[in-house]
């Protein structure tokens, strides 16, 4: 009984032990783990194929170090699509680390994939401003960012001499961890200008966004790592979110083992308790 | 009192006005007019992030001389991160220089990823302590937390494949979270999300007509 009710009460620096076990040794052996599409994010890997080569798409880096485990797989995963169908991108942040964290990120991709800056692919920076400055991109890009990260001027960028706003894009991706972020592109850039906006968010906001998805102003969503993980089975390519996934499996197992232990202890303890009092 | 209260609250409800005009009429000089109250826009918040940074500033160091002593230290790794960081910035070539870019790489994306990650340590013992079946709408919410637990990894698949193709397929995990997630979870999150736009509205509403006046400061 005593064991009982010493698990009932487990100490929690076992439980922290345990988790960490279970995170560490499926990410120290690197098995990527491929899971089957969700419609969800199927429709985000379509829309990107159905648009002509040299389509010109927005990333928003909405997002800071914090959730980066989680939605710089998904991140690097539509790039990389985006990249093999030859789509220009134009990258910008409405948080103040994002457009940093893509910098960094496309310094990979450049050399992978032959890019030219300015030409194939564009980092505008951050703006602060949220909402206003999506609504103020659909006037003129210029009006918020009249020059890109670096400070060159817009007209010295060979992308966009033929891009003046929103109108011109025919695709929003936002990674976002909050707000500002695809909340806010769904209401200026899809409901006002009517530009398909796909995207991902971390696991734990991903339920709030279903609603959008729903009604048809999202087109589709990833949701946290397991998000990354489907858009990455989609794409052939296997990266940190198929390795992250057998982690993420075994952290959840444990978690779920710890709910069926606590709830049988308490239970055994109750009934036992019950039968003292009757007895 | 006029240029305290009254104007502050004609520049609100004109402001908010020509936005709802220049949303309706589509004309250009509606258009201009919504332009240029953006860009003030953007450049006012601008203004703010200077002032929040002085703000931070002043308080770290109110706090770091005069605040509990065993507190001093952390308010003191604040004023010389921030100092070091803006030093870095501005030493040679902005947010491009290479001793910012080792700050953000080397100490702010580790230290910022660990923090958060520590989150599903605390997760897994507040699981483990909260989710008790004690009651009918812990058990129900307990049940559920298990499937889109199980749905959300390929666990759910392996466990539950056999379903698949037969007229029970209902019972394949995933399927099961797909469809708590796109009816149960949206059901709800869609009442929330109409109930907090309605009461935006009508915020809005009362701030146009200057019955809101709580962000002028004080009534």
């Amino acid at each position: 009984m005593k064991f009982l009710e010493k698990l009932n009460t487990l100490d929690r620096r076992i439980i922290f032990l345990i988790i960490g076990v279970a995170v560490f040794v499926p990410l120290l052996f690197k098995v990527p783990i491929s899971v089957s599409p969700s419609p969800i994010v199927k429709t985000i890997y379509d829309g990107i194929e159905a648009l002509p080569e040299g389509s010109n798409i927005i990333l928003s880096f909405d997002y800071d170090p914090s959730t980066l485990a989680e939605l710089e797989p998904m991140a690097v995963a539509t790039i990389n699509h985006c990249l093999k169908k030859k789509h220009k991108l134009v990258i910008l942040g409405l948080w103040p680390q994002g457009p940093k964290m893509a910098q960094e990120m496309m310094e990979g991709m450049r050399e992978k994939y032959g890019l030219t800056y300015g030409t194939d692919y564009v980092n505008l920076g951050y703006k602060t401003g949220g909402l206003v400055v999506i609504s103020s991109l659909g006037s003129a890009i210029s009006d918020p960012f009249p020059t890109d990260m670096n400070g060159t001027p817009l007209s010295e960028l060979p992308l966009l001499d033929r891009l003046h706003s929103l109108k011109d894009f025919d695709y929003i991706l936002s990674f976002s961890a909050g707000d500002p972020g695809i909340k806010h592109w769904v209401m200026i850039g899809k409901d006002r200008f009517k530009i398909p906006v796909g995207g991902g968010v971390t696991a734990v906001s991903a339920p709030a966004f279903y609603a959008y998805y729903n009604s048809g102003q999202l087109e589709g969503l990833m949701g946290g790592l397991r998000g990354a993980a489907e858009y990455e089975t989609l794409s052939g390519a296997v990266g940190t979110a198929s390795f992250g996934m057998s982690a993420q499996t075994w952290a959840h197992l444990m978690i779920i083992l710890f709910i069926i232990v606590g709830n049988m202890t308490m239970i055994i303890l109750k009934k036992n308790k019950d039968k003292n009092k009757v007895g | 009192m006029f240029w305290k209260r009254q104007f502050p609250l004609l520049i609100t409800a004109f402001v908010a006005l020509v936005m709802i005009a220049a949303y309706f009429v589509p004309k250009p000089g509606f258009a201009d007019s919504r332009d240029n109250l953006q860009q003030w826009f953007l450049i006012v918040v601008t203004f703010t992030m200077v002032l929040g940074l002085l703000n931070l500033l002043l308080v770290s160091y109110r706090k770091a001389v005069r605040g509990a002593k065993k507190d001093r230290i952390y308010h003191w790794v604040t004023i010389i991160s921030l100092l070091g960081t803006i030093f870095a910035g501005f030493l040679r070539g902005g947010i491009n220089s290479p001793s910012f870019d080792y700050i953000f790489e080397y100490v702010y994306i580790p230290l910022s990823a660990t923090i958060f990650s520590l989150l599903a340590f605390y997760v897994a013992s507040a699981a483990f302590r909260a989710f008790r079946a004690k009651s009918a709408m812990a058990t129900i919410l307990l049940i559920t937390a298990f499937i889109v637990m199980l749905g959300r990894v390929p666990l759910g698949e392996w466990l539950t494949g056999w379903a698949q193709g037969h007229w029970y397929k209902f019972l394949y995990i995933p399927t099961l979270t797909d469809w708590i997630m796109e009816v149960m979870n949206m059901a709800g999150q869609r009442a929330v999300l109409i109930g907090a736009a309605l009461g935006l509205i009508a915020t809005g509403i009362k701030i146009i007509l200057g019955i809101e006046r709580s962000y002028l400061g004080g009534e």
